[in-house]
C-alpha cells in the first residue's frame, strides 16, 4: 500500500472571528492525484495554501514528506511544486527565461528546454509571456512548478477560466504527471474535473471535510438514484409506459423512471420493448448515472457553482 | 548561479524588454533635465540673488535636478514593482520557492540603483554634451546617489506596504517627490525662501542629497558633502530598515 506523502490533522484557518477551516484531517497517498472539490468559498484554497507554505496555520498540523510545516519550510518548498491560484510570471520574459528564472531558485533543477518540450511549448520558447493564450500561460505554470523535480505539486484551479480545449490540453499534462509517478494535488469547482482526472475525491463545504473517497465510492454512497430518462414521447407511448413502469414522473412530454437496482434491467428493457412496437413513439433514451453534482447537492442542498471565480 | 544573481539577470532582462523603460530610465530623464536647465536656467538668471557661492545658477541646478530624478525614479520603481508584482501574483508564485523575501529586495536595491545611476550617467552625458556641464563625479558625490538611491528606494518599499495598486503608488510617490522638490532647494537657493519654507527644508531628505550633490560636485566643500552623506546615509538605513520589517510577500 502507498505511503501517506501529506498528514494533515485538525488543520483551522482563522481570520479574525471567521473560521475558513474548520478542524479537517486528511491523509494523500503518494502517486495519487487528490481532488479538493467544492464550491467557492468553501476552503480549498485556503487548505492548499497552508499546505503550500503560503499562509500560516491557525491550528493543527500539516507533515509533508515527513518534514513539519512549522519546521521545515525550506525543506518541503525545495521538494513541492506549486501552481499556485493567479500566480503570476513576468509578461516582459520569454517562456524559456520565466521557467529558467524559476529553475535557478531551486539548488537541483531540471533541464528546462526538456520540460519545455514535455510541456509542448517548444514553438513558444522564446515568446513574451505576454503574448501567450490563457491555456498556454496554464502550461508554462505547470513547467515552472515542475522545475525542481518535484514528488508533490500542488495545482489550484488550474482550468478555471480556459476555454474548452485549453482544459483539456491541462487534464493531459496532469495525467502525464500521474503516469509519471508525482503526487498531485488539485483544488477544483469542476466536477467533471475532479470525477475524470482524481483518484481520491474531498469535498469541502463551508471549511469542512464533509465526504472523501473515490469517485465511484462518493457516487454510489452519496449521489442517489441512476434515472431512465425517455425523450419526446407521445401521448399514447406516455400511456403505456405509465402503465408497466413503477415510480415514474412526468415532465411535459418525457418519461423520468428511477433506477434504484433490482429491477433496472426489466424496467429498461420494459421500457424499449413499448418503443419497439412502432405504435408509440419516443425520439430518445438513456439512462443518467448519479455525479459529484449530485453528491454535493445531496450532502449540502447546494449547487456546485460552475462559473467560478 | 545564486537566487539573488539569478534575480539580478532576469530583473534587468526584463526591463530592457520592456521599451517603455528605455524612454522612462534614458530618455525621459535627459529630456527632463534639458528642458528644466534651459527653462530654470534662463528663469534664474533674471534672479537678483541667482548664484551662491560663485556658482552661476546652472551650476546650482545641475545637483538639484539629479537629486530629483534619485528621487522619483527611485521611489518609484520600488513602489510600483513591488505593487505590481504583488497584484499580478509573482509574489505568490515567489514566495513558494525557496528565495526569501530578503534576497528578492537585496537584487532589486542592487538593480534599482545601477539603473538610477545609469539613466543620471545619460542624462549628465548629455547636459555635458549638449550644455558644455563639468560636473566634478567623485566618490562622495556617487556614494550619495548610492544612498540617496537606497533611501528613496526604502520609501518607496515603504508606500508600497500601504498601496493597493500602481495607480496609488504612483500618486503617493510622486506627490511626495513633487512636495520635496518645493521645499528643498533644488530650484531656488534656500536663503531666498520665505522663512516657513527654510524650516520645512530642513526636515526634507532631498535638501541633504541636493546639498550635498552641490557641495561634492560643484563648490568641491568636502566637509559639508560628508555631513550631507552622512544624513543621507542616516535617514536610508531608517527608512529601507522600516519598509523592509514591513515587507512581506506571504498573504496571511
Amino acid at each position: 500500500m502507498p505511503e501517506n506523502v501529506i498528514k494533515v490533522k485538525s488543520l483551522v484557518k482563522k481570520y479574525g472571528d471567521f473560521t475558513a477551516v474548520n478542524d479537517i484531517s486528511f491523509n494523500i497517498k503518494k502517486g495519487e492525484v487528490f481532488a479538493f472539490l467544492g464550491p467557492n468559498g468553501a476552503g480549498k484554497t485556503t487548505t492548499v495554501e497552508m499546505m503550500e507554505c503560503l499562509k500560516s496555520l491557525t491550528a493543527g498540523s500539516i507533515n509533508i514528506l515527513g518534514y513539519d510545516i512549522k519546521k521545515d519550510e525550506i525543506e518541503i518548498k525545495r521538494r513541492i511544486g506549486v501552481l499556485p491560484q493567479d500566480f503570476g510570471v513576468s509578461v516582459f520574459l520569454t517562456v524559456y527565461q520565466n521557467i529558467d528564472y524559476f529553475a535557478q531558485m531551486y539548488p537541483k533543477h531540471v533541464n528546462v528546454d526538456s520540460l519545455i518540450k514535455m510541456l509542448g511549448l517548444e514553438d513558444k520558447r522564446d515568446t513574451l509571456f505576454m503574448y501567450l493564450s490563457g491555456g498556454l500561460k496554464q502550461r508554462v505554470g505547470i513547467a515552472i512548478s515542475l522545475v525542481n523535480d518535484p514528488e508533490i505539486i500542488f495545482l489550484d484551479e488550474p482550468t478555471t477560466g480556459l476555454d474548452p480545449k485549453a482544459r483539456r490540453d491541462v487534464w493531459n499534462a496532469i495525467k502525464d504527471l500521474k503516469a509519471r509517478g508525482k503526487t498531485v494535488v488539485l483544488t477544483t469547482h469542476y466536477m467533471e474535473e475532479a470525477q475524470n482526472l482524481a483518484d481520491r475525491v474531498c469535498i469541502l463545504h463551508n471549511g469542512q471535510i464533509i465526504a472523501e473517497g473515490t469517485s465511484e465510492d462518493l457516487i454510489s454512497r452519496y449521489g442517489g438514484d441512476k434515472m431512465l430518462i425517455i425523450r419526446k414521447c407521445s401521448d399514447k407511448a406516455k400511456n403505456e409506459l405509465i402503465k408497466t413502469i413503477p415510480e415514474y414522473t412526468i415532465d411535459g412530454d418525457n418519461v423520468l423512471v428511477k433506477l434504484s437496482g433490482g429491477d433496472d434491467m426489466k424496467i429498461i428493457s420494459n421500457a424499449v420493448s413499448i418503443i419497439d412496437t412502432g405504435k408509440s413513439t419516443c425520439e430518445e433514451l438513456y439512462i443518467k448515472k448519479a455525479t459529484l453534482e449530485g453528491v454535493f447537492l445531496n450532502l449540502t442542498g447546494d449547487k456546485l457553482t460552475e462559473g467560478g471565480k | 548561479m545564486s537566487r539573488i544573481s539569478t534575480d539580478l539577470k532576469y530583473s534587468f532582462i526584463e526591463t530592457f524588454n520592456d521599451k517603455t523603460n528605455i524612454a522612462i530610465f534614458f530618455i525621459f530623464p535627459t529630456i527632463l533635465f534639458l528642458l528644466l536647465g534651459n527653462v530654470l536656467g534662463g528663469l534664474g538668471s533674471q534672479l537678483p540673488n541667482n548664484t551662491a557661492s560663485g556658482m552661476n545658477y546652472f551650476d546650482f541646478l545641475l545637483p538639484g535636478i539629479l537629486a530629483i530624478f534619485i528621487t522619483m525614479t527611485g521611489a518609484q520603481m520600488a513602489a510600483g514593482t513591488i505593487v505590481n508584482y504583488r497584484k499580478s501574483g509573482v509574489f505568490r508564485k515567489l514566495a513558494t520557492t525557496p528565495i526569501s523575501n530578503m534576497e528578492w529586495i537585496a537584487a532589486r536595491i542592487i538593480m534599482w540603483t545601477v539603473l538610477v545611476l545609469l539613466s543620471l550617467a545619460v542624462a549628465i552625458f548629455a547636459a555635458w554634451l549638449i550644455m558644455g556641464i563639468h560636473p566634478n563625479i567623485n566618490l562622495i558625490s556617487l556614494l550619495l546617489m548610492v544612498a540617496g538611491t537606497a533611501l528613496f528606494v526604502g520609501f518607496g518599499i515603504l508606500v508600497a506596504n500601504f498601496v493597493k495598486d500602481e495607480g496609488a503608488a504612483f500618486t503617493v510617490t510622486m506627490g511626495t517627490a513633487f512636495l520635496l522638490t518645493l521645499v528643498s532647494g533644488t530650484f531656488i537657493p534656500v536663503e531666498t525662501m520665505p522663512w516657513f519654507l527654510q524650516y520645512l527644508t530642513k526636515i526634507s531628505p532631498l535638501t541633504y542629497l541636493s546639498e550635498g550633490l552641490r557641495s561634492s560636485m560643484i563648490t568641491g566643500n568636502t566637509g559639508d558633502a560628508v555631513t550631507d552623506l552622512a544624513i543621507v546615509a542616516g535617514l536610508g538605513i531608517l527608512l529601507f530598515g522600516v519598509g523592509i520589517a514591513l515587507f512581506n510577500w506571504k498573504e496571511d
